[in-house]
């Protein structure tokens, strides 16, 4: 149930509910209003749960003044299509096992959502979901980065991301002779 | 979400990417954690070349990555692991130092700590990969280290009373969340080096570790005897804070060279078939000496005694007493109290050679330590006679009294300058009322320390001195001149009583007079009886000697003095158990000519009820390890 059309059709949406309802209303840094279910907001972020819990939940919209529509955008985006997936406990329980991989590889449609994020829409992302205590979110948008990382030397990762060296030589020289395990090993 | 909706998000989308790399350096401005969650993804290689990245990536691998993988070409062994722990922790920085780094895995494991103080968060996986399972050999062989939390071993650090409450409500609080170590790790025919924290160990049926040479378990529980029996070419063990523990039996380890057991607070037994074992560290409470057993302990040459934990009641001091005793024969003795008082009280023995090229060193050793005794009233130094090139002879009662003469008149300048500093110590200005040289011998170090102490101890009010054996007109001259050297500053004028060779016992070998305690005949007899005779030596006549047992040598006219004269209760009568310690770290030291220098730090034990709160705290940041640098 995403609502983003703007403020006037999310209070129709409002009057519409019950009193007890099973939606969040969340507010943008620029006064945008999104819907969320209550119960995936509650097991995806744990921020959310911890407000729903503590009844700060505001039914005019809780205030998120640190994220944009947009990413609050993707926010919800997430949570619906998470909750529409089946496997999402499975994701949650941390079943502490020395064979299975501590991460789970992203799903398939977790890769789609990513994959299609412009690359400041994907640092919104991963703020938003710092700030909202997203851990799936946070896994999934961090591997993505740190796929965009992988197999590159420095040269090119400052490049892909726009990273200004403001070492010396002398200090570059000084850190690949403090980390030549990582330098030199292959 | 319908139809309409998803057509203009993908507009929006195509929009967006044409900003693709538009902007600035978003990565850079992410939070720590977030990095630090981004780098845990990558290959910990590729996490740490980061570093090159920019100053604001110096020390992201460092502080905030929180899983490790490592993936290597060559050794077997396959590991996927994860291991959550509370989330928070101490800084990772704290955990013990690692050995040189043999391969990436080793080299990362406890990263340095970088200069700021944010604290990483703990590590929560560690992932190797070997891509030959079941490779054998490698010249390097595998080290595992797991220990993943960086929480201090113990908490009984700091030990006065009010201190140890505190840390027992903090240990309440402690979440334990162990980890089950994989059954592989076990098997493995080529693993070195397994260092494993917080664990509950998962032992296969068989254990076979026919490589593992060094094994450190930290907080491990599971069947660790059984582990250690299985481990026949270990040659380094370490047990830390393992609290299940009660009793260790490592009697199949024949080659175990070094053995370290710490704050494994229940441990009440130990076996140990020490015939290769050359150190052994120990850190905890005293333990009942007669529930701990070395077999063959001949090659040990270092031990290192910690005790923590609250500071030793009486009773429980003499068992430390034989729990020492056990270890008679190593070369080098570490005693590190938690609390520096728990062994110097208001009375503070040092043993030890001052050989005459010291000059220096003596004078700041001492004053390190007494400035870490303010409680100390009466100091007493025991100088050991340097070993004689030629041989024992010197230590011999017979040795030629000429050649002790003559090396008495080498040493002795009488028209060398001796420049003391003038410093201010508490103890020394306020407290210390009762100074006691033994087997002085004049040599320029022993006047310098004697000068220095005593133009610095305003409040002496008793001096004794026993010298060595020497020429008489050479004792008499450093008589004189120690009693030049004594402030006439006190409430009372202090009495000086400096003992030179007694007319009335010419023959100086009878008695050992100023010998030290060492002497062949001593060598028989048990510590226990050694016990006596050494501070019979140090504090008076010789047990064999048939005058009164007062403190110093029953000096004809000794009654003259009687009034300044506190006699000390005899050792088998009610003496603490500091002084028995002391005397027979004195004794060891002579037995064994130590190169270095023995500690006896001799307190009675009445002596902590007169410290003050105040000083109870300047004693937990002392060690008594200090002293060993004399």
């Amino acid at each position: 149930m995403e609502v983003d059309k703007g403020k006037g059709e999310a209070e129709e949406t409002r009057k519409v509910a019950e009193a007890d309802r099973d939606t969040v209303t969340l507010k943008s840094s620029d006064g945008k209003l999104f819907e969320v279910s209550k119960e995936a907001a509650a097991r995806l972020s744990t921020v959310l749960a911890g407000m729903i819990a503590g009844g700060s939940i505001d039914d005019n919209g809780t205030d998120l003044k640190q994220i944009g529509s947009e990413a609050l955008e993707n926010v919800v985006d997430y949570c619906n299509k998470h909750a529409n997936s089946i496997p999402s406990a499975a994701l949650i329980s941390s079943s502490i096992s020395f064979n299975t991989a501590p991460f789970k590889e992203p799903e398939e449609w977790e890769r789609k959502f990513v994959d299609r994020l412009s690359h400041d829409a994907l640092f919104d992302l991963v703020e938003a979901a710092n700030f909202l205590g997203m851990e799936r979110l946070l896994d999934v948008t961090c591997h993505k980065i740190s796929e965009m990382m992988k197999g590159k030397s420095p040269d090119q990762i400052r490049e892909v991301f726009n990273i200004k060296n403001d070492y010396t030589k002398e200090e570059l020289e000084e850190i690949r002779q403090e980390l030549a395990w990582a330098f030199y090993d292959d | 979400m319908d139809a309409g909706s998803d057509t203009s998000n993908a507009a929006r989308r195509k929009q967006r990417r044409r900003r693709w790399s538009g902007g600035g350096d978003r990565l850079s401005t992410l939070s720590d954690g977030a990095l630090g969650h981004i780098l845990s993804f990558l290959p910990s290689t590729e996490a740490a070349r980061t570093a090159a990245l920019s100053r604001r990536w110096r020390h992201l691998f460092t502080s905030a990555v929180h899983t490790l993988t490592f993936t290597e070409k060559e050794p077997p062994l396959s590991i996927g692991y994860e291991c959550a722990t509370p989330p928070t922790c101490a800084p990772r920085a704290s955990s013990p130092p690692s050995p040189p780094p043999s391969s990436p895995a080793t080299a990362a494991l406890p990263p340095s700590s970088p200069a700021t103080a944010a604290l990483p968060p703990p590590i929560r996986a560690l992932r190797v990969v070997f891509d030959e399972f079941g490779f054998l050999g490698g010249d390097a062989g595998v080290a595992i280290d797991l220990r993943l939390d960086g929480e201090p071993v113990c908490k009984r650090m700091t030990t006065t009373a009010a201190a140890s409450e505190t840390a027992a409500a903090e240990e309440v609080e402690l979440e334990l969340r162990l980890y089950t170590t994989p059954k592989s790790i076990f098997t493995s025919a080529a693993l070195r080096v397994l260092r494993l924290g917080r664990c509950q160990l998962d032992l296969p049926a068989t254990v076979a570790l026919p490589a593992l040479e060094t094994m450190h378990l930290t907080r491990a529980t599971g069947a660790i005897c059984r582990l250690i029996s299985s481990c026949r070419r270990l040659t380094d063990l370490t047990l830390e804070d393992c609290g299940d523990l009660t009793d260790i039996t490592v009697l199949l380890v024949v080659r175990l060279r070094r053995l370290a057991l710490r704050c494994c607070h229940n441990l009440a037994a130990v076996d140990v078939d020490a015939s290769e074992l050359r150190a052994f560290e120990y850190r905890g409470g005293v333990m009942e000496p007669w529930l701990v057993t070395f077999l063959d302990p001949h090659k040990m040459s270092m031990c290192k005694i910690d005790l923590c934990g609250e500071e030793p009641t009486p009773d429980k001091l003499a068992n430390l007493m034989s729990f020492l005793r056990l270890f008679a024969s190593v070369e080098r003795l570490h005693l590190t109290s938690a609390r520096l008082g728990c062994g110097i009280g208001d009375n503070l023995e040092l043993t030890g050679m001052l050989p005459d090229d010291d000059d220096e060193g003596a004078i700041a050793a001492a004053t390190r330590i007494l400035e870490q005794t303010p409680n100390l009233e009466t100091l007493s130094l025991f100088f050991l006679p340097e070993p004689h090139l030629g041989g024992d002879s010197y230590w011999n009662d017979h040795a030629d009294v000429e050649t002790i003469h003559a090396a008495h008149k080498l040493r002795y300048d009488r028209n060398a300058a001796i420049d003391v500093p003038e410093v201010e110590i508490y103890c020394l200005r306020e407290r210390i009322t009762e100074i006691n040289f033994a087997h002085y011998q004049g040599a320029m170090a022993q006047r310098m320390l004697a000068k220095f102490l005593l133009r610095n101890a305003p409040v002496v009010s008793e001096l004794c001195c026993e010298f060595a054996r020497g020429p008489l007109p050479i004792q008499t001259r450093l008589m004189e001149e120690i009693k030049g050297w004594v402030l006439n500053n006190p409430p009372g004028r202090p009495k000086t009583w400096a003992h030179g060779p007694l007319p009335r016992r010419p023959h100086l070998s009878a008695g050992a007079r100023g010998l030290p305690p060492s002497s062949p005949t001593q060598q028989k007899t048990d510590c226990g009886g050694g016990f006596r005779r050494i501070s019979s030596t140090c504090c008076r006549q010789p047990a064999t000697d048939d005058r009164p047992p007062p403190r110093w040598s029953t000096h004809a006219s000794a009654p003259r003095w009687a009034a300044g004269l506190r006699l000390r209760p005899g050792p088998a009568a009610c003496a603490g158990p500091y002084e028995l310690l002391a005397a027979w770290l004195a004794a060891a030291a002579c037995r064994l000519g130590l190169a270095g220098v023995a500690v006896a730090a001799s307190a009675s034990a009445n002596a902590r009820q007169q410290h003050s709160s105040t000083s109870s705290l300047q004693f937990c940041k002392g060690e008594l390890e200090h002293i060993f640098q004399f």
